[in-house]
């Protein structure tokens, strides 16, 4: 039954994948919820939360708040929470009960700037979808936030967005020569993933921003002239490509994995291992975020001469896509792609495991956050890749 | 500029009175602050004990939750590590169920799914529902019933309502109802008492076990000691309940007024000679004698032992603990130690607590660790102790003591158990 999990349990929500995008920011979050989702998005799709200070809040909703409509409660606690925090901007996340109700998030931005003249933005998530959704909605609002105030600026209107853009003048430390979109906690590989990436770009010459995870709000402002764009996961390839269109960067794709570098090393080792195991006829599947699971499926076919398909329970670009790659709808779906087409290898979090029990495939562990958490994050990138090495028979 | 954290000396909290208790204290006042200190507090599900494993409670059962894909996250992790991932399955709502209604009608093909999939096969299924059933107004009482029809399995509603949090039925509140929901009134038997309120057993070294055997009562039934079905229907033999948690008030109520099973309540408190007036008071109310008089001598001894090597140290208190922080304060002040801080929430409830705090210990600051100004917290109370995770985040230079044990302290025993931890801790063993 499509919809029902046995083996396998949710995935980060939307909502997460938003707040990891803002989470750096220096804005105030609100989740607008009861507090669970707030709780669960802190908790458990925020490894950040227990080492850097964010102002994430709840809502604090209640059922009369709900039913009633309360939104001048919802303001009150909004405008003494800005009072409480001093943010740079406030950021509405929605959850689904807001999306039950039809919360008119533009609305309440809209009342927010003018009562506490501080720039408001929406990202309606709905707790339904999944991570890389919220993550591209967050992305755009962001972007939407900085064009609205230079707009302002530029013009002459005196608007809180417009202020905004002024403050981060203020703090603009230029342009850079890539920037990097799609990395959060919740695609790559571990905490120093972005650090390390932005370590490989530097020792190729090449200053980076990777938004969402190390660059600050001030970044953005020159986000759409940056020459080149890096894509680390299907988010940051939707946003990018966006991006790319309108200001004619050069759009690549990828880790920016390659040369002698550590990570390289450590990847090239582990898929060496993996690849001695497969025939030259045999099939392996990679599942993961399709940018990492390329990189991954890159590595491996090259190595062996297996046939490597790519699939994933997240959003899939068609343009990365290969003949034989799968979008998954449902975990029946996975185990059904593993069974019909035999794979030997399966290279996925270790979570799935639990569906494939008894196949006999090899499971080689690819941690995946937004898959299982911490239950089986790796402490550094290094790690996740050695890691790989490690297959087991189920 | 950025607010100072929100705080108050419990001598202004007392004077202000149940009836004025400030609005940084009550979460429905303002935005939540989730911080890594008070995560399982704000989000009861988040950590520890929320319903989704509260509800596992009942033998040989799983759960299948019905829900959006946010709602169920913490459980991919939580299952994982605390072990009960193999009883719990979710269905997952779209949009459009949202509107259609079409997951209710999904139930029981995915509880049969269930029952195909899972060895030994359950016999009861708990079918969870959350926030935006609440807000639709979802009957599931009813769609249970069907499912129970066709499957042959006990089918038990339950709720995580985070929207209800302060209304009339807590999720944390309500689930306790859903535990003894399937318990049915057996024949009495007058040496039978079921304790109610906890999620986990009672600590076995405690007192009361041996205080009620020796009044007669030779059979103590705890739910989450029970690995059958078959000894949870043994719960309806019980003379009376005995509620340890005060959240499990509602749950005893509707077992006195559906099957005629009466209650008492006793609270866990840290004061041995409250301690011990509580166990008096409920042993004349229900007609049984109860010596506890070498337990008293015994946590007496250790608790001037304790006074004697320790005076004046400070201990900052939180509320993640197996403990009500005022009363626990109370009983630290009253041993000669200085509680600067205490970080919880205020309920009406704990007023007796905070004006007894107030007249030995005026000057103790009480912090509302999930108010928003809380984010701005940098201090250190410069405490030499902290009892509780919370307090433990908020006091990183103290040693601290979770005392958050699943092994339920209770009594005597607790508040011995409670000072040689915190010995350990101001002796530098818990830094």
């Amino acid at each position: 039954m499509r919809g029902l999990y046995r083996y396998l349990s949710p995935f980060s929500p939307d909502q997460s994948g938003a707040v990891s995008v803002l989470y750096e920011l220096g804005g105030m979050i609100v989740v607008c919820d009861a507090g669970g989702c707030a709780g669960n998005i802190c908790g458990f799709d925020e490894p950040r939360w227990s080492r850097t200070r964010s102002a994430v809040f709840s809502a604090g909703l209640r059922d009369m708040d709900a039913i009633l409509g309360r939104d001048d409660r919802l303001l009150g606690k909004l405008g003494d929470a800005i009072e409480a925090c001093d943010p740079a901007f406030v950021a509405l996340v929605g959850t689904p009960v807001p999306s039950v109700i039809a919360t008119d998030y533009q609305a309440l931005c809209h009342v927010v700037e003018k009562r506490f003249g501080i720039a408001a933005i929406w990202i309606d998530t709905t707790g339904m979808d999944l991570y890389e959704r919220g993550e591209a909605k967050a992305y755009r609002a962001i972007l939407a936030l900085v064009e609205r105030g230079r707009r302002d600026a530029e013009g002459g209107v005196p608007t809180p967005a417009a202020a905004l853009h002024e403050s981060l003048a203020e703090r603009d430390g230029g342009t850079c020569d890539v920037g990097v979109w799609g990395a959060t906690p919740l695609d790559l590989p571990a905490a120093d993933s972005a650090a390390a990436l932005s370590a490989r770009l530097s020792s190729r010459g090449l200053a980076s921003a990777t938004y969402g995870m190390g660059a600050g709000l001030p970044a953005f402002l020159h986000a759409l002239e940056t020459p080149r764009l890096l894509a680390t996961s299907p988010a940051g390839y939707l946003v990018a490509r966006q991006i790319a269109r309108k200001s004619g960067a050069e759009l690549e794709v990828g880790l920016a994995l390659g040369g002698d570098d550590p990570a390289s090393a450590a990847l090239d080792g582990s898929i060496g291992a993996l690849a001695s195991s497969l025939g030259h006829a045999s099939s392996a599947l990679v599942v993961h975020q399709q940018v990492l699971a390329n990189e991954v499926r890159a590595r491996l076919a090259a190595r062996s001469g297996a046939r490597v398909d790519v699939a994933s329970f997240f959003r899939m670009d068609e343009g990365l896509m290969r003949e034989g790659d799968l979008y998954l709808k449902g975990e029946n779906e996975f185990v059904e792609l593993v069974r019909s087409r035999g794979y030997e290898l399966v290279v996925a979090d270790g979570l799935f495991g639990r569906a494939l029990r008894g196949t006999g495939v090899l499971l080689a562990p690819l941690p995946h956050f937004a898959v299982s958490g911490e239950v089986l994050a790796p402490a550094s990138e290094l790690g996740f890749l050695a890691g790989l090495a490690e297959a087991e028979r189920l | 500029m950025a607010a100072a954290p929100y705080n108050i000396t419990v001598a202004e909290l007392a004077r202000r009175g149940r009836g004025d208790i400030p609005d940084h204290f009550v979460p429905a006042c303002h935005l939540i602050y989730s911080s890594p200190a008070t995560l399982a507090y704000n989000s009861p599900g988040a950590l520890g004990f929320g319903v989704k494993r509260a509800t596992l409670v009942i033998p040989e059962s799983v759960m299948l939750l019905v829900s959006p894909d946010a709602c169920a996250r913490n459980s991919t992790v939580l299952s994982t590590e605390e072990g009960y991932a193999d009883r719990l399955f979710y269905l997952l709502m779209s949009e459009s169920d949202l509107v259609t209604g079409n997951h209710l009608s999904k139930i029981p093909e995915a509880i049969e799914e269930i029952l195909s999939a899972c060895d030994p096969v359950p016999k009861v299924v708990v079918v969870c529902i959350t926030c935006v059933d609440a807000l639709m107004g979802t009957d599931l009482e009813r769609v249970c019933r069907a499912a129970q029809e066709r499957c042959g399995v006990d089918v038990v509603p339950s709720y995580m309502y985070a929207l209800e949090r302060e209304g009339r039925r807590p999720p944390m509140s309500a689930i306790r109802t859903t535990i003894y929901s399937l318990v049915e009134r057996l024949d009495v038997r007058p040496d039978t008492v079921n304790l109610m309120g906890f999620f986990t057993p009672l600590d076995p070294r405690g007192e009361l076990f041996a205080l009620l055997r020796a009044a007669g009562i030779r059979h103590v039934n705890q739910v989450s000691a029970m690995r059958t079905l078959e000894e949870y229907r043994g719960l309806g033999a019980a003379n009376f309940n005995l509620v340890l948690d005060p959240e499990a008030r509602p749950a005893a109520e509707d077992l006195r007024q559906r099957l005629g099973m009466p209650y008492v309540e006793l609270a866990r408190l840290y004061d041995p000679e409250r301690i011990h007036r509580q166990y008096q008071l409920f042993a004349s109310g229900v007609g049984i004698g109860l010596d506890d008089g070498a337990y008293l001598d015994e946590a007496r001894r250790t608790c001037e032992s304790f006074s004697e090597r320790y005076w004046g140290a400070s201990v900052a208190v939180g509320e993640m603990c197996n403990a009500d922080p005022f009363e626990l304060a109370c009983a630290l002040v009253s041993l000669g130690l200085v509680v600067p801080a205490v970080f919880s929430n205020v309920t009406e409830g704990q007023h007796p607590h905070i004006r007894r705090l107030a007249a030995a210990s005026p000057q103790t600051r009480v912090y509302a660790g999930i108010s928003p100004t809380m984010v701005n917290y940098a201090s250190d109370e410069g405490a030499d102790a902290s009892i509780g995770k919370d307090a433990g985040a908020y006091c990183p230079g103290s040693a601290n003591v979770a005392w958050n044990s699943e092994a339920q302290p209770f009594g005597y025993r607790g508040l011995v158990d409670l000072l040689d931890q915190l010995s350990v801790a101001l002796e530098g063993g818990a830094r």
